[in-house]
């Protein structure tokens, strides 16, 4: 059934996803000119990169609200906790496939600068998780707004952090972790992303189970 | 069979939309489910089909409790929406695919059945296109073919003549009719009376959320004055309930 769900996804959003695609390619491209030329900001397009692939998941929400394809789906033999898992699966299937695509890349570029292949692919390991602690705040956002006044909630979810950031960084509060402190911490980070999953999936659930159509 | 018993749907706490209904769609029957606009038709089909679940009462198919085992009961079911749109970006024999998936129809004979259905529907085709590209007519033939891969017992539909050329609605009759005599049953709601006059073995009648007849049309016909068209009994049996 799983399989069922997702495939009807993401072949409803074929379209979308080969734009998609297309403008990752884009960003694949700068990465690899930023990295030739020894340019830094790249760790904040890896982030990018792969929160922008999961935003995939709201074009499935607005197309599902739209063909009444939410609504319908409880027709089928599948159970709701079907339904919204699929969507996760759907976000993690999106994000993953953006990341190897910029691990790839990464590791292309530093076998051409000489350097070790695994040199810095832990970053995009960073960006993964910290677009899946994003997603964890937005999909629950989206079964509960629905699409069009989700964005809305998307947007504030996103500026938010980027706000409390500006204002500490004004205030002269900085907040600085080594690339090593990172890599070493990345087991608990990786840990409390999937228990942040989690809990985002249990939360979607409840939302999703009392929906009526 | 379709058995509800005592079945209430209140939308936030205040509006019922459906009160205590009780009825059954038997086996071997074409029963009409027919009413004015907002009298709780679609209200009531999606409490039988799933979407919806009932504040009060109990649904079986085929004695499964909706409620109680939602999976084994929705198995039971082919269901034909009046909305034909929810599958626009997928080709006709993807949707086909999917729905035969979802069911688990075995891959073995899935070719077979498919070919043979859209050969009856005039569809063969137009299955390598997107759902999108076709008319709302043949929107509603490939959901009645992915309604129906799974060979239901119990099969409901929606409005399901609307937008249908006369062609495909006399295919479509002449399937609900043999779905039926095959000992299986089958719900439709409908507005057109006298498709339900021609092809409804019972009617069921609603109004405001309440059953106000069920019963076969002969049985309907009873207390009228002779002579008087369904159309007429309908809108006086509405206007006084």
């Amino acid at each position: 059934m799983m399989r069922g769900l997702l495939r009807n996804d993401f072949m409803t959003m074929r379209k979308v996803i080969l734009l998609y695609v297309a403008i990752l390619a884009f960003y694949y491209i700068l990465m690899l000119v930023q990295r030739g030329t020894g340019g830094n900001g790249v760790e904040g397009m890896q982030f990018i990169v792969v929160l922008f692939s999961a935003m995939i998941v709201i074009y499935s929400f607005s197309y599902g609200e739209k063909s009444g394809w939410l609504g319908y789906v409880n027709v089928l033999p599948v159970t709701r906790t079907q339904v919204v898992v699929s969507k996760y699966l759907m976000t993690v299937i999106c994000m993953c496939a953006a990341a190897a695509g910029g691990m790839a890349i990464q590791a292309a570029v530093n076998l051409t600068a000489g350097k070790d292949p695994l040199d810095g692919l832990f970053y995009m390991g960073i960006a993964l998780m910290g677009a899946a602690a994003f997603m964890s705040v937005v999909i629950p956002l989206l079964f509960w707004l629905g699409s069009e006044r989700g964005r809305v909630a998307v947007i504030l979810v996103f500026m938010i952090p980027f706000a409390v950031l500006l204002l500490m960084e004004k205030q002269g509060i900085r907040i600085s972790v080594s690339g090593g402190t990172l890599e070493r911490l990345m087991p608990v980070l990786a840990a409390g992303t999937m228990v942040l999953l989690a809990v985002s999936c249990l939360v979607s659930l409840s939302i999703y189970k009392h929906k009526e159509f | 069979m379709i058995c509800l018993e005592h079945v209430s749907k209140v939308y936030s706490g205040m509006h019922k939309a459906v009160d205590d209904c009780t009825f059954s769609v038997e086996d071997g029957k074409i029963t009409g489910f027919i009413g004015p606009n907002g009298a709780g038709k679609t209200t009531t089909l999606k409490m039988i089909t799933g979407i919806l679940e009932a504040t009060e009462g109990t649904i079986t198919l085929d004695g499964s409790d909706i409620r109680k085992k939602p999976i084994e009961a929705k198995k039971k079911i082919g269901f034909v929406s009046d909305n034909p749109d929810s599958f626009l970006r997928l080709r006709g024999l993807e949707y086909l695919n999917f729905m035969a998936d979802i069911y688990d129809v075995p891959t073995e004979g899935r070719r077979e059945k498919i070919r043979d259905m859209a050969e009856r529907f005039e569809m063969t085709d137009a299955l390598g296109d997107k759902i999108l590209s076709y008319s709302h007519g043949m929107r509603q033939k490939i959901m009645v073919m992915g309604a129906l891969l799974h060979d239901p017992s119990l099969w409901v539909l929606d409005e399901p003549l609307t937008g249908l050329d006369p062609k495909a609605a006399f295919e479509l009759k002449e399937m609900m009719r043999e779905h039926a005599d095959s000992g299986r049953a089958v719900l439709f709601s409908t507005h057109v009376l006298e498709v339900a006059e021609k092809l409804c073995d019972k009617v069921i009648i609603i109004n405001k959320g309440h059953i106000v007849f069920q019963g076969t049309l002969a049985q309907l016909r009873e207390g009228y004055a002779e002579g008087m068209s369904l159309e007429e009994i309908f809108l006086a049996v509405t206007e006084h309930a």
